[in-house]
């Protein structure tokens, strides 16, 4: 039967891939970051160090952190600056390979030495929660306890040698203690009643840690207990600790309802702790623990605690974890649903910053105003310019304070930012671009690649000409990214072909200068545009095209023609069917246009946006981008605008304003033809159009069944609608019935639905 | 006799009669037991206690791998996940890659990594999240085959695919998986491609879809619709989007 299914499957397959033609892999899709909103430009040392270019609001809080404190000139220590970027790597990372699998390693090889012991490849450090929480795990033995044990485990080595009895049984008894580390409950025997005392109080120290590995939460502390009572054990004051961290324990995996009495219970333990002198040398460990108590115990009180001592510039070793707490107490809060915004408080300075920085309530903005006016900081004018627009009352005394601001100072590249998008939006287009000319002449150091890209972009918008618009329009990417998950990582070099890698130090258009070429400039400015050598070839290639298909579909020949020699040898690929072009009779031309469209589908009549298409011109792109894919959507999807869905502001190069140097009529220009292009639809359904008419109503020519062809082709690897099937169709009937033996009709045995 | 061997002619073909009639029939869809919306619960903390069991399914990130030069890192989930009884659940795991040397020993580390997933309880689908660039294909066909092998036949296969290897690519056709998911957010240049008609030739992608709350999509006509939310989910954003998506 079996035999009989996978026949059947084999007929069926067979049939199915006798419709379909194989593509070949195509590349996957990498996209140019122009600027970063969600973190700062690579490497992050330098942002650690304090050259923090513009700052986003919408950046993770803990880059708001270390901005803040450059902001406020508190700034970090070397180790301090390896702490933050340490910090931002393990997250960017999700934090895997950065904690785990080789904890062990240390213990695993200091057992070794002891003859006899069992062959243990590996331990496990992580441990699945009890019925109902078994999805959630945690890590259950951390590298402290690996390190613990091979450290005792030497120490005993050198008393009672490694080829003791005694060893081995200590040596079995440990790895009964990490047999628990992952599942099980085994618990070592007690101590033979012959056993040393020293031995003895390694067992009970032992059956203690086997039981708290276990998930036995109140056995192991009485065990604990027991041995901090215990004046004769070496394990007394360690095993003091131990019982906080056994109520901590109890608290995170325990039962619900004990969750509160854990905490209080190990937070009464820590201080005890901690107010002895006994136990200094646990102190560091118990101060650790203490926070992490207060964190869950008290974690409002815990936040402000936190953004206090944060904020000051004293030299802090347990800076890592302390942000982290910091930041993740407040992505609690402000990234609950809803949200709920820390209330200002005077002693935190830090917190009502980056909470009112990224705040989008109306009342954000006098709230940053009113603390610039008080405290006239730096952070505070910052926050302020990045709240106000040119209209609001106070744009002038922001603007004139940002000018104020040093070129030495971290907070320089985001004043200098916000007085030129303000004289802008205020209207004071020439004082903006001389600001901004002279920030691109003298102050280019100050900017990293992502915030230069925001001046350029502004500089682009406020161009007097045409020249100078092509002078601004081409941006290098501040990186290339795969970017599906959002974070804006930069590719690795080895993941990428050195073609790609290429990508990243030529010129591109960006956003703002993708849409001024595709929507706002009419053909005859488009052609002045074509025909400026000033572009990279590169750029000047992909303008050439899009302005010559564009001046064929919208009728306008003599553009066409007089582009010709500018396409030619730019894609000298095309000469040929360009040589037709040109010969072609006048009624013929548009057909003659058409028919090198379809020959290649890389050609479209607007530019592209970041990498954009890679296959070439002549080749069908494996995903379809062939024809002008674009097209075949609507403009609502095709439009969107990324700062208008972030819920926290970003300044990006995504705004669009009308271009000064265009007239009136250019512009209304632009919108006609604009919409000309986009009633086109789907290209394909054009393209079928286009050629079936010229079919119907010219002589057979040679190349009529071919574009036929070609058509049907078109409807099947490009981008469509509904509409398409009707058109597919429509050209595949006319093939077999106006040129029926010709291998074009053989070679379209289909058309394709959409 | 002769009349006798006349009508025996017929009898091999009367014997294949429920040979055809068994292997026609129409088999139940793979996966068809799962509801028709599975939300995703991603490493965060997620409570979704209050979900209608026989409506949604939960796919919860059961662990991360990473596949680092010759090393294979796993990390199970970390984060809460709080159930309604009876929730119909898969087991998701994220292959992430940082240069991989891609060796056999690798191969057969991670399909045992991959494989532990099964075992925890109630779980009859594992889904595996990858993205395989082109040069890793190869291993990837072959972690799904072993994998494949590995499995209880009682669980599933289930994969997250790239929206564009459903459309046109054909790598594929001939893994062994019950179902291939393309995934219509976060497309990069793809989405203008895929948002607003989606559209599969490859049959292992036409009986799911992954949309995300934060993306708004039409998606095709699907048995089941895999439901992404940037953030935890909540009462309010299950119903939104189950509203948006006419679930």
């Amino acid at each position: 039967m079996t035999r009989l299914r996978r026949l059947i499957a084999i007929v069926l397959v067979l049939i199915l891939l006798n419709t379909t033609t194989a593509l070949a892999c195509g590349p996957f899709t990498l996209e140019a970051v122009f600027v970063y909103t969600v973190h700062p430009a690579y490497p992050l040392e330098k942002f650690a160090a304090g050259r923090i270019g513009v700052v986003q609001p919408s950046y993770a809080r803990s880059y708001l952190y270390a901005a803040y404190r450059h902001l406020t000139s508190a700034g970090f220590t070397p180790v301090e600056q390896k702490a933050m970027v340490d910090l931002w790597h393990q997250r960017l990372d999700f934090g895997i390979g950065q904690d785990s699998p080789d904890w062990s390693k240390v213990w695993l090889t200091a057992r070794q030495q002891v003859v006899g012991a069992q062959n243990v490849e590996a331990i496990e450090v992580y441990r699945s929660r009890e019925k109902p929480n078994e999805y959630e795990n945690y890590v259950n033995c951390n590298a402290d306890a690996f390190q613990n044990a091979a450290a005792t485990l030497n120490t005993r080595v050198a008393k009672y040698s490694a080829d003791s009895v005694a060893m081995q049984t200590w040596v079995r008894a440990q790895d009964q203690v990490f047999s628990n580390c992952a599942s099980g409950e085994s618990i070592p025997d007690p101590a033979p009643a012959d056993a040393d005392a020293l031995m003895r109080a390694d067992r009970a120290y032992q059956i203690a840690a086997a039981h708290f590995y276990a998930a036995h939460f109140d056995e192991a502390r009485k065990h604990f207990e027991a041995i901090a009572a215990d004046n004769a054990s070496p394990w007394k004051q360690t095993a003091a600790y131990l019982v906080a961290r056994t109520w901590l324990r109890k608290s995170s995996l325990g039962a619900a309802e004990q969750k509160q009495e854990s905490l209080v219970a190990a937070e009464a333990q820590l201080k005890k702790i901690l107010d002895d002198q006994k136990f200094s040398s646990l102190h560091p460990a118990a101060t650790r623990l203490a926070n992490l108590v207060r964190l869950r115990l008290h974690p409002d009180k815990r936040l402000y605690e936190l953004g206090a001592k944060l904020a000051i510039p004293i030299q802090n070793f347990e800076l890592k974890q302390e942000v982290w707490d910091y930041t993740t107490l407040l992505d609690a809060n402000l990234e609950a649903d809803p949200p709920k915004e820390p209330a200002p408080a005077k002693f935190d300075d830090l917190t009502t910053w980056i909470v009112t920085f990224q705040s989008t309530k109306p009342e954000s903005i006098d709230r940053s105003l009113q603390m610039w006016q008080s405290k006239r900081s730096d952070a505070w004018l910052v926050a302020a310019l990045s709240k106000v627009d040119g209209k609001h009352a106070q744009a002038g005394e922001l603007i004139a304070a940002a000018l104020n601001v040093k070129p030495a100072a971290p907070a320089f590249p985001s004043a200098r930012f916000h007085a030129v998008r303000l004289l802008m939006e205020s209207g004071k287009n020439d004082e903006a671009r001389t600001l901004l000319d002279q920030l691109l002449k003298t102050n280019r150091e100050q900017f990293d690649s992502s915030s230069l890209n925001l001046l350029t972009s502004k500089r682009m918008l406020l161009a007097t000409s045409l020249s100078e618009f092509l002078t601004y329009a081409p941006r290098f990417p501040a990186t290339l990214s795969w970017n599906d998950d959002g974070r804006e990582i930069p590719v690795d070099d080895g993941e990428i072909e050195a073609d790609m890698r290429a990508l990243r130090d030529a010129p591109r258009f960006d956003y703002d200068a993708g849409v001024a070429l595709n929507k706002q400039m009419p053909l005859s400015v488009l052609k002045q545009a074509a025909q400026n050598t000033s572009l990279l070839n590169s750029l000047r290639r992909d303008l050439v095209q899009a302005v010559w298909l564009r001046a064929v579909i919208l009728g306008d020949t003599k553009t066409a023609d007089d582009l010709v020699p500018a396409l030619r040898e730019l894609v000298p690929e095309m000469s040929p069917l360009l040589s037709d072009y040109l010969a072609a009779t006048p009624q013929a031309k548009k057909f003659s246009a058409i028919y090198a469209w379809l020959k290649f589908p890389g050609l479209e009549p607007v530019v592209d946006i970041g990498v954009g298409r890679r296959t070439p011109l002549h080749e069908q792109d494996s995903y379809r981008d062939n024809w002008w894919c674009g097209a075949a959507y609507p403009p609502a999807t095709e439009d969107k605008d990324e700062s208008e869905t972030d819920s926290i502001t970003s300044f990006t190069s995504h705004n669009t304003q009308p271009l000064l140097f265009l007239s009136d009529a250019e512009r209304a220009a632009a919108e006609r033809e604009w919409k000309a292009l986009q009633a086109l639809g789907a290209a394909p359904n054009y393209l079928a159009r286009e050629v079936i008419e010229f079919a119907n109503t010219r002589s057979a020519g040679p190349k009529n069944a071919e574009a036929l062809h070609l058509a049907v082709m078109s409807t099947r690897y490009g981008c469509t609608n509904q509409e398409t099937g009707k058109w597919s169709k429509a050209a595949f009937d006319l093939l077999h019935r106006k040129y029926p033996n010709t291998p074009w009709a053989k070679k379209t045995p289909y058309w394709f639905k959409d | 006799m002769r009349f006798l061997c006349k009508k025996l002619w017929l009898l091999p073909l009367l014997l294949l009669v429920p040979i055809f009639v068994v292997a026609l029939r129409p088999r139940p869809k793979p996966l068809s037991h799962l509801p028709p919306v599975i939300v995703w619960a991603w490493e965060r903390p997620e409570k979704l206690d209050f979900i209608d069991t026989q409506k949604i399914g939960v796919a919860f990130l059961a662990k991360t791998l990473r596949l680092e030069g010759d090393r294979v890192l796993a990390r199970p989930r970390l984060q809460p996940l709080e159930l309604a009884t009876n929730t119909k659940l898969i087991a998701v795991v994220r292959i992430e890659s940082d240069h991989p040397t891609l060796t056999t020993s690798q191969l057969a580390k991670t399909v045992s990594e991959v494989a532990k997933v099964s075992e925890l309880s109630g779980i009859s689908v594992v889904q595996i999240d990858f993205d395989a660039t082109v040069s890793e294909r190869d291993f990837y066909k072959s972690l799904l085959t072993q994998l494949r092998q590995q499995l209880p036949s009682s669980t599933s296969l289930s994969i997250t695919a790239l929206a564009s290897w459903c459309a046109g690519d054909q790598w594929l056709n001939d893994v062994p998986v019950d179902e291939a998911v393309p995934m219509l957010f976060r497309m990069g240049i793809d989405e203008r491609r895929f948002q607003s008609r989606p559209e599969f030739d490859a049959p292992k992608c036409r009986s799911s879809a992954g949309v995300s709350t934060d993306e708004p999509v039409t998606p095709p006509a699907v048995d089941r619709l895999y439901i992404f939310n940037p953030k935890p989910w909540s009462r309010d954003s299950l119903n939104s989007a189950l509203e948006a998506y006419r679930r």
